[in-house]
């Protein structure tokens, strides 16, 4: 599917706006459509490599990044969407299996939830860790006390 | 045949304390057993980040520690040097400390590199150990990021010399 | 922290029997585990029946300390990140800034990068070459053989590199708008005179693919990766290219001027470690293809768009969001920047190839022997410097 087509069938289905440059599509997603549109990406457009999901802090809410690529056609999908901190996303690994590790990076450093993830766990830091380090409000500074 | 009657065990001390001149000869199986020590380290294969790769080039064709004595054993129970080869963050702290109480007496440590000294670039990372001495007793500290192999191998003649010249009192192990 | 609670946790996952089931703990210090990477092994006898990586046993937290950064300070940092490649790390990065404040690099910085992240990707082959035949073969078996040559070509690299930037490792090389460095005077007339050496050893490598029979029985039909799992998982570089598709960023998304340059993209049939293997091999020939025609083609002139000063300078980027990944030597490495005009960067997220290949694991092992394991880790080349971040 080329970007042009992709644009419209988007604009068509989901009423959404995309911003478009060589080769990638950009759309701002409202919340609730993150798992629909997720799975349309998946199976018609055939965005079958899973690159990353990844949180920024806008210290009022989160913004969540996820791209998606197709390698045969050299297209890619960089969809975005606001949630604010006490909120819960769909997940993504039902589609991409890649997405189970990735989600569990942004659980760990970010403390955002997904729902339905099979195996939401910290992954990098140790288990009994307290705080998400990669949250604005974490100081830049910050020591882990017991080797201070 | 006879039986011969069996000579009592006595600790190596005590026969050498029954005849004269046995003090002596003590000294000498220190110097002996230093000697052995010295020339055949045993270190832990052990790596942890970036000064590890430091650490395989130096045991490598081109500097190639073999001619020291040095091999590499996989298991700490066979092993009497640990190299702290990288950063130690919070995970692997708890870790560190159990594989060096895993090492038999005696046993050296040599922290290779700025982050096992001081923590290095990541001494401000909310995930970094700022130095492995906080956690084990270091002998030798090796300067560098990572150190050349040179580096490593002038640690190693440190700790080397460190050992030859030092009296007989093994650091007591705080537990 | 509650060592004794951690310690009777470690204790019950070490060795724990469940039915006729046992599970196996292995690692962080594991001679083959390619750095500080704890599996937990279910097994029923010898055979592999689930199989979990734990991993953040280096977790240094690169996006913090870069969120207090300024821009410039930042590139030593992404050295130590891969540091097998650490300077297709500096250029993902470099390349972001660069893209996000549309800098144009002299000609002849964009070919010395081509030539060093060429160069660099031999370096980090050879070492993944050399443990890979100690996974293999073991350190006392006839694993340790390769391991000491790979070792010895590498090292002719390393003097090269040491020449130019003055480290063995962490260069601090490519900087904002070009090089830190000319090349030194000699330098091309050295490179040229390594070329022919490293072009024998690889053919020496390609040999043992072909005719190792004990390679090929340790190799051939062990982990077994479907293009489509792979690219649902995000495995890229050698890993996605063993399972059969020719997908190369250097050619789908020419940077840093690939697209002058002539190369072939080797390609695997059925994913298993052999083709993951000849890939690589492969690779690092096409990678002396590549640096000779650099060498030919090695314009005149400046290599930076500025001097080099002592102080640094303040770049500020204008706010915004910024993508750009290239092919690192363990595929796809990718930086995503987001800005806010200041001097330092709001948000700094490394899309590391080695953290998504790795996840492959649990996927492809399962069912085969415990020593496989070792040789299915060792195909995929995980650093963990970068899996961890």
């Amino acid at each position: 599917m080329t970007i042009e087509k992709l644009k419209d069938k988007i604009k068509e289905k989901f009423n959404l706006d995309c911003q478009v440059e060589v080769g990638l599509v950009k759309i701002l997603v409202p919340k609730e459509s993150w798992g629909t549109l997720a799975e349309f990406l998946r199976f018609e457009a055939e965005f079958n490599y899973f690159s990353f999901i990844t949180a920024v802090d806008r210290k009022e809410k989160f913004e969540m990044v996820a791209r998606v690529e197709n390698l045969e056609e050299k297209t890619a999908c960089e969809f975005t969407t606001e949630i604010l901190p006490n909120e819960t996303l769909s997940t993504l690994s039902e589609l991409w299996e890649g997405a189970v590790w990735q989600e569990r990076e942004v659980f760990d450093l970010f403390g955002i939830k997904f729902e339905n993830h099979p195996d939401l766990k910290r992954i990098l830091l140790p288990e009994d860790y307290t705080g998400y380090p990669l949250k604005k409000e974490f100081p830049l500074d910050k020591h882990y006390e017991p080797y201070r | 045949m006879e039986v011969k009657e069996k000579i009592p065990l006595q600790s190596i001390a005590e026969i050498y304390q029954t005849f004269p001149g046995g003090e002596l000869m003590l000294t000498t199986t220190e110097k002996f057993f230093k000697w052995a020590q010295v020339s055949s380290f045993w270190p832990l294969t052990f790596g942890l980040a970036c000064c590890a790769i430091e650490m395989m080039a130096t045991f490598a064709s081109r500097f190639d520690l073999d001619r020291w004595g040095m091999i590499m054993r996989g298991s700490p129970r066979q092993s009497d040097l640990l190299i702290i080869s990288g950063t130690v963050t919070i995970k692997m702290g708890p870790r560190i400390r159990r594989l060096y109480e895993q090492m038999p007496e005696p046993k050296w440590v040599l922290a290779m590199g700025s982050c096992a000294i001081s923590g290095g670039i990541f001494r401000n990372s909310y995930a970094v150990v700022p130095g492995v001495d906080r956690i084990i007793p270091v002998d030798v500290f090796v300067p560098g990021c990572p150190p050349v192999p040179e580096a490593l191998m002038d640690g190693i003649l440190k700790l080397q010399d460190k050992i030859k010249n030092s009296k007989n009192d093994y650091r007591k192990v705080e537990r | 922290m509650n060592l004794i609670a951690e310690q009777i946790e470690t204790y019950k996952s070490i060795i724990e029997t469940e039915g006729d089931t046992l599970l196996v703990n292995m690692g962080p210090q594991h001679p083959s585990t390619h750095g500080v990477l704890r599996l937990v092994l279910k097994l029923k006898g010898e055979e592999v029946v689930k199989i979990e990586p734990v991993i953040g046993y280096l977790h240094r937290g690169f996006e913090k300390l870069s969120e207090n950064l300024t821009y410039i300070q930042i590139v030593p940092l992404t050295d130590r990140m891969d540091y097998l490649a650490s300077i297709t790390n500096e250029l993902a990065y470099v390349l972001t800034i660069e893209k996000a404040l549309k800098i144009e690099v002299p000609k002849k910085a964009i070919y010395l990068r081509v030539l060093t992240a060429e160069l660099q990707r031999i370096v980090s082959h050879l070492v993944w070459l050399g443990t890979f035949g100690l996974d293999l073969g073991g350190a006392l078996g006839g694993g340790s053989t390769l391991f000491l040559y790979c070792f010895r070509e590498r090292e002719i690299i390393l003097d090269l590199f040491e020449e130019f930037s003055g480290a063995r490792m962490m260069y601090n090389f490519n900087q904002i708008g070009g090089l830190r460095y000319q090349p030194p005077l000699d330098f091309f007339s050295k490179l040229k005179a390594t070329l022919p050496k490293l072009k024998q050893a690889f053919a020496e490598y390609e040999e043992m693919l072909q005719e190792n029979y004990v390679f090929k029985v340790r190799t051939k039909n062990i982990g077994v990766l479907e293009v489509s799992l792979a690219q649902r998982m995000g495995a890229s570089g050698p890993v996605l290219r063993g399972s059969g598709l020719a997908y190369d960023i250097r050619k789908a998304y020419p940077y840093s001027g690939y697209e002058n340059f002539e190369f072939e993209i080797p390609i695997g049939e059925n994913g298993d470690c052999f083709d993951r293997a000849k890939v690589r091999i492969l690779e690092m020939k096409q990678s002396l293809r590549i640096i000779q025609q650099a060498l030919k083609g090695m314009p005149e002139g400046e290599v930076a768009i500025r001097p080099p000063v002592r102080v640094p300078t303040a770049v500020k980027v204008p706010a915004g969001e910024t993508y750009m990944h290239i092919e690192a030597p363990r595929g796809d490495l990718g930086v995503f920047l987001v800005s806010d005009g200041t001097e330092k960067p709001y948000r700094l997220k490394w899309r590391a190839p080695s953290f998504s290949n790795l996840a492959v694991l649990p996927f492809i092992s399962n069912g085969h022997k415990v020593a496989d394991v070792m040789a299915i880790l060792g195909s995929l080349d995980p650093v963990f410097g970068e899996v961890d971040r």
